[in-house]
């Protein structure tokens, strides 16, 4: 009888246990309980370096394919070539900033401002590949100095901040990511909006008033304020632009360069910059 | 029970790497869900939710919080798994390919539920496509093949040493 009672409540026993457990787990989540970070750091310190593993092998594998029995010329001077266009792009952008500076201020043009910033290098090794949030894991951690809070960029400008450090690795959240928001502005026009991630590869500019001038294929910049972002780097492009609608504020569309590809990001390792006007 | 528990815990792995290293992001699907799937409708429900506890966390951790969701997603995979093995019996590839559909639509609802409870009520409608309808839809309809994978591995590792099922799945 007593077996008979045992095996019966077993499976509502253990549905109710694993719902308790669920539970538990999202209420210690959200109040950001230490352990959730460490079964975290354990499950992505474990897990992580076979993905890097594999994906270096991969790596090496294409680039024995490519640099040896493929177009062993063409390949590097395409590289180098995109390396290059890349420099130029990100070189133009900050001319084209400066040039505007140094116009509204008239003369006062600080060269204190153009010292590089302090940056470390990491490697993209994992996505989040549901659709639900927008992250990626980088393979720099605590130990290289990483902190909660700081900027990393790509070629295409910025990518999103730290949110997690792990011992080796760090959890980057995306500008596109639905949490992200930064103070940003035109750098045409310098009108100023709160950049919102929207999922996907988009981004909107919320807050910008109707009669404020936005165009399509403007560039939208850090603005410095919130501290997050070094001002003057790159959010990404005005994509759309649509003033029909209710309220005082026009709906504005910003894409960034693409942030499902990512292979090298540059992590900013002081956030003091941001806050340069 | 370890020794499958083990099993399918390699296979999530080696599936969680494939999407992160071949698939994303040029092809948008949830390999895992097959799996969970499988392991619902085949195996004992306690191996079910270790699995699922065990994949949930794991995608957990490569996603932005709140940690859980995963977690809940792959238990709703395998709690409409051990009801579609109750009540209308999969038979054969034809009958798997809605049962998993269905699997899919009831998770997608129940992660939108749950953000909706932790964030806002604009979370249950936000980024509703074509592309994530295509995503369930393409899961559902490799489902037969991740299937037919899950028993070869099986068959393969039972000569191996492994322990057969006592009892053939229908299907």
């Amino acid at each position: 009888m007593n077996v008979r009672l045992r095996s019966r409540l077993r499976t509502p026993l253990l549905i109710a246990a694993t719902l308790v457990f669920v539970l538990a787990v999202l209420s210690l989540s959200l109040k950001r309980a230490p352990v959730v970070q460490t079964a975290e750091g354990v499950i992505i310190s474990l897990t992580a370096p076979v993905i890097n593993g594999l994906n270096s092998l991969g790596d090496s594998l294409q680039r024995l394919w490519r640099g040896y029995f493929y177009l062993v010329g063409a390949r590097k001077e395409n590289a180098e070539l995109k390396r290059q266009l890349n420099e130029y792009a990100q070189k133009e952008v900050r001319y084209q900033e400066a040039l505007l500076l140094a116009r509204r201020l008239e003369a006062l043009l600080d060269l204190k401002k153009q010292i590089a910033l302090p940056i470390t290098g990491a490697r993209v090794v994992a996505y989040d590949p549901s659709q639900w949030s927008r992250c990626v894991i980088v393979d720099t951690g605590k130990s290289e100095g990483i902190t909660v809070g700081l900027p990393v960029l790509s070629g295409d400008g910025i990518v999103g901040r730290i949110v997690e450090t792990y011992p080796h690795y760090a959890k980057v959240m995306l500008i596109v990511d639905r949490n992200s928001g930064a103070d940003a502005m035109v750098q045409r026009t310098r009108v100023r909006g709160i950049l919102q991630g929207k999922g996907g590869n988009r981004c909107s500019l919320e807050y910008v008033p109707k009669n404020a001038d936005v165009e399509v294929g403007d560039l939208v910049l850090a603005s410095g304020l919130g501290g997050i972002y070094p001002a003057g780097q790159v959010f990404g492009r005005v994509s759309h632009v649509d003033k029909r609608t209710h309220g005082p504020f026009q709906e504005i569309m910003v894409t960034p360069g693409n942030l499902s590809t990512l292979e090298e990001v540059l992590i900013v390792k002081t956030t003091e910059m941001a806050l340069t006007p | 029970m370890i020794s499958s528990f083990l099993l399918y815990a390699f296979l999530g792995l080696g599936l969680f790497y494939l999407n992160e290293l071949l698939l994303f992001p040029q092809v948008y699907i949830r390999p895992l869900a097959p799996l969970l799937f499988y392991v619902g409708l085949k195996d004992s429900l306690p191996l079910a939710f270790a699995l699922a506890v065990f994949l949930g966390l794991l995608q957990d951790s490569y996603a932005l919080p709140p940690f859980g969701v995963h977690l809940l997603s792959a238990l709703i995979l395998v709690g409409v798994a051990r009801l579609a093995r109750r009540t209308f019996l999969v038979k054969n590839s034809l009958f798997l390919i809605p049962a998993m559909l269905v699997a899919l639509i009831f998770q997608e609802l129940g992660v939108r539920l749950i953000l909706t409870i932790l964030s806002s009520w604009e979370a249950f409608l936000v980024d509703i496509s074509w592309s994530r309808a295509l995503e369930l839809l393409v899961t559902a309809l490799l489902t037969p093949v991740f299937f037919g994978l899950f028993r070869s591995l099986e068959y393969h590792l039972g000569r191996l040493g492994r322990r057969r099922p006592r009892v053939p799945a229908s299907w």
